[in-house]
């Protein structure tokens, strides 16, 4: 996996959080009113929510004015209207949260209450997009079957009006094409709900018209599980860990075990050869061993969604020439036409999948880089290429369509 | 030269069969655009709708002849070919023409991948030359040479075909006639002898391979296994008496109607007809596993057409699930699915009738067909399309033909005044309806 880095582009070299830190200094806590206290940011952040709405985009916003960020900025001495004044939210590089924000990368360990709230705010805003860029485009893949389903019932109720077709033909198809209906009004909810948590996480007000970027491309690889595990060593939650390991083994007491029961298994044993060990130690090794269990978890399914998106990315072009050959059987009368309109639903039925697979690589990618301390975030592809569910602008000649 | 060619003349090939030497007649009309060998004694030479009559050789007064049954490709139309099993290069295998009296030595290898038989079907003969795999012999094995000899005692029209796997065989094209003509040249003498066998396929568009487990829904009607308008026409010159056998080897019964004429039915695969058991027709049903033989003379000019009167069986593939689109207002529906598929073109169908279908071939490259089928309707004549295929094709019949020109005349020239023609609505205002 390639990392890139950018130093220097932000104002003089200065990192925003040396100008956090400044802030912290400069003034005292106050008793902060909501409205002077976000100052400019709602507005900036509004700004930045115009479509569309990118993954930094997203970032820069959760950092200026999310709501669950307050508690932890007020403690630490800084104001949504301090960050809003700086100049460089508008900067066209992608922003690093870990090392822009944060400094992590030159100061692991320092402040963390407020870098564990940073990490978490952006994260949660990460996946809220995520899933906002998801229903959006579920939608229009969810119209496009509607499309298909009417498209269907249209036909047979003219082969009905004209004689040519009974109640037993008609049913099914209004049926499916009312199902169609019906998770139209499912996908717009979702993407609805979608737009509203991700307005509430952001501190955007209720209505904001969000319109998510096209999720991105897959990479063409994964980092090595073992280099994920080597990252995860430096994040600073496997710091902290391993220095309150190190604290607690100084401050240790060497004292013998007492035993409090007697066990036909023990029978024979030195308590007092038992190696001492606290609560403390037990209880960090045991993060340690969980916090290593949800890595490899989030890596396993990771690796597990790309492979079943490479599987369905096999089958999309297998599908779109499935519906041109049932374009040519429906030529020569060898083939009915529901039969081309089925190809061409089952393909938009095959995109949502892949869809789906799509968005849940990227789900266990953040929740990955999140467990990393944004480790992986400067790896994620920050302009939306043309993504496999994208499906070709329409070049009929005859009629101006909308691109499926 | 082709293999076919080859087996009718070649030294090498009767060497191969130990009986260089002996005399050979190759007698290989392709279709009736070629003349026909003479059959020995001024009898008239069937000819076979695109294919061929099979050589033979004399030897010690026994007629020898050699079918290798094998696989072949072979065209069915233009723009369609299908991986067959026929025999020695075709399907249907070569006719084989001999005469009443005499003794036939068949030699069959078999070339295919499994055992195979061949059942002289009408053919009266010993039991243990029936050619019933298991029943009357061994089964021919792949890469064997069986020999079939026995005595023709009757002069007709009869078929072979295999009697071991039947369904499958069959349904991959093997069969052939074996006409048997009469001892006396003078007896039953025709000007004209054509002959065909009716076969149907189920090759589904895209392969090419026929499937033997069909039994009902076949989209490939055929004559010799080719479909209008790649069945060779039928030519005769005005007064000219034509003999037509029909031999049917298909799964359902053929009403075979030819224009232009009034026939009888002459003979079956069971024997010929006494004249009093005669009467006219214009169409006659060939039923499965049947041969009816029919003739008349050709007594007026012009292109006349000759089918089965089954009008599924005069397409070309169809399929027989598609929508009933007749009479039905498309034009909301069509906008709606083309805008389902930018970039391709949709054309709604079939709300006047499918005649438009005859335009697809035209539209192939906007429209395009899947590979390896034919279109519907098909045939383009004199005036515009003639909007046919599967079991179809023309008896020409013309004055100015030469006797034994086989050659075809082209389109038929109608006297002026005796085309119909578009009608002035004066015309027949005021006729009671």
């Amino acid at each position: 996996m390639t990392r890139m880095h950018h130093p220097g582009r932000w104002l003089g070299g200065l990192l925003l959080w040396p100008l956090l830190a400044i802030a912290q200094a400069a003034a005292a806590p106050p008793d902060y009113p909501p409205p002077a206290w976000l100052g400019d940011a709602p507005r900036l952040a509004t700004e930045l929510a115009a479509p569309p709405l990118t993954f930094d985009r997203v970032t820069r916003i959760a950092l200026l004015s999310a709501p669950g960020l307050w508690d932890a900025y007020r403690a630490h001495g800084i104001s949504p209207a301090q960050l809003a004044r700086l100049p460089h939210w508008r900067d066209a590089a992608p922003l690093s949260v870990r090392r822009d924000v944060l400094g992590l990368d030159a100061a692991p360990l320092a402040r963390a209450q407020l870098t564990e709230a940073v990490l978490a705010q952006v994260a949660a805003a990460r996946l809220d997009w995520l899933r906002l860029a998801l229903a959006d485009q579920q939608l229009a893949l969810c119209r496009q079957q509607q499309q298909a389903a009417q498209a269907a019932l249209t036909l047979m109720q003219a082969q009905y009006r004209a004689g040519n077709a009974a109640e037993d033909k008609l049913l099914p198809v209004q049926l499916a094409a009312r199902r169609a209906d019906a998770d139209v009004l499912d996908c717009r909810a979702s993407a609805a709900a979608a737009r509203r948590d991700l307005a509430q996480r952001l501190g955007l007000p209720p209505g904001s018209a969000l319109a998510a970027a096209p999720l991105p491309e897959l990479p063409a690889i994964l980092p090595a599980q073992d280099a994920i595990a080597a990252l995860a060593a430096q994040s600073p939650a496997a710091r902290l860990r391993a220095q309150a390991l190190a604290t607690e083994a100084k401050l240790l007491p060497a004292r013998g075990a007492t035993r409090g029961v007697s066990l036909p298994l023990l029978h024979g044993f030195d308590a007092e050869a038992m190696p001492p060990v606290s609560g403390e130690q037990l209880a960090a090794w045991r993060a340690e061993q969980e916090a290593d269990a949800q890595l490899a978890a989030e890596y396993a399914g990771l690796t597990l969604a790309r492979q079943r998106y490479a599987l369905l990315a096999e089958q999309l072009p297998d599908a779109r020439r499935y519906t041109r050959v049932m374009l040519t059987h429906y030529n020569g009368m060898l083939g009915s036409v529901y039969e081309l309109i089925a190809a061409r639903a089952a393909e938009f039925a095959l995109q949502r999948e892949l869809l789906e697979q799509q968005a849940a690589f990227w789900q266990h990618w953040l929740a990955l880089d999140a467990r990393l301390a944004g480790a992986l975030e400067s790896d994620f592809p920050q302009s939306a290429p043309s993504s496999p569910v994208a499906t070709p602008a329409a070049t009929h000649k005859e009629h101006d369509h909308a691109a499926p | 030269m082709q293999r076919r060619d080859f087996l009718g003349v070649s030294a090498g090939a009767l060497a191969s069969l130990g009986l260089a030497g002996i005399a050979t007649q190759a007698n290989a009309s392709k279709g009736s655009g070629d003349t026909p060998v003479a059959v020995k004694g001024g009898r008239t030479p069937v000819t076979t709708l695109n294919t061929r009559t099979l050589g033979f050789r004399m030897n010690n007064g026994v007629k020898e002849y050699h079918l290798i049954a094998e696989a072949i490709e072979q065209e069915v139309a233009p723009g369609m070919t299908a991986l067959f099993w026929g025999y020695n290069g075709s399907s249907p295998g070569p006719t084989i023409e001999a005469i009443e009296g005499d003794r036939v030595r068949i030699f069959v290898s078999n070339k295919l991948p499994e055992h195979t038989t061949i059942h002289w079907h009408g053919i009266l003969l010993p039991a243990g030359m029936d050619g019933v795999g298991g029943l009357t012999q061994p089964q021919i094995k792949p890469g064997e040479t069986y020999v079939y000899e026995f005595t023709l005692g009757k002069s007709g029209t009869f078929m072979y075909h295999p009697h071991a796997d039947e369904m499958v065989q069959m349904a991959q094209g093997m069969m052939g006639m074996f006409i048997v003509h009469p001892k006396n040249p003078a007896e039953r003498r025709v000007d004209r002898d054509y002959a065909f066998m009716l076969a149907s396929y189920k090759i589904d568009p895209g392969t090419r391979r026929p499937d033997p487990a069909e039994m009902l829904d076949f989209n490939l009607w055929t004559f010799n296994s080719r479909t209008f308008p790649a069945i060779a026409p039928l030519v005769a010159r005005t007064g000219e008496r034509v003999r037509i056998r029909v031999a049917n080897l298909t799964m359902t019964n053929h009403p075979v109607h030819v224009h232009g004429v009034d026939f009888r039915v002459t003979g079956t695969d069971g024997g010929w007809i006494p004249e009093a058991g005669q009467w006219p027709e214009v169409t006659t049903d060939v039923a499965v596993g049947q041969i009816r033989v029919i003739e008349f003379v050709a007594k007026a000019p012009g292109d006349w057409a000759l089918h089965c009167h089954k009008s599924h069986h005069t397409m070309g593939p169809m399929g027989h699930g598609v929508p009933n689109m007749l009479g039905v207002d498309q034009a909301a529906a069509t906008q709606q699915i083309e805008a389902l598929l930018p970039g391709q073109h949709y054309m709604e169908m079939g709300t006047n009738g499918m005649a438009e279908m005859q335009d697809m071939a035209a539209m192939a490259a906007m429209m395009p067909l899947p590979p390896n089928t034919l279109p519907m309707m098909t045939g383009e004549g004199p005036f515009g399309p003639i909007e046919m295929g599967g079991m179809f094709t023309l008896l020409k019949v013309r004055d100015e033909l030469q006797p034994g020109d086989y050659s075809d005349p082209g389109w038929y020239e109608h006297p002026p005044g005796t085309v119909a023609r578009p009608a002035d609505s004066k015309a027949f205002s005021g006729i009671p309806i």
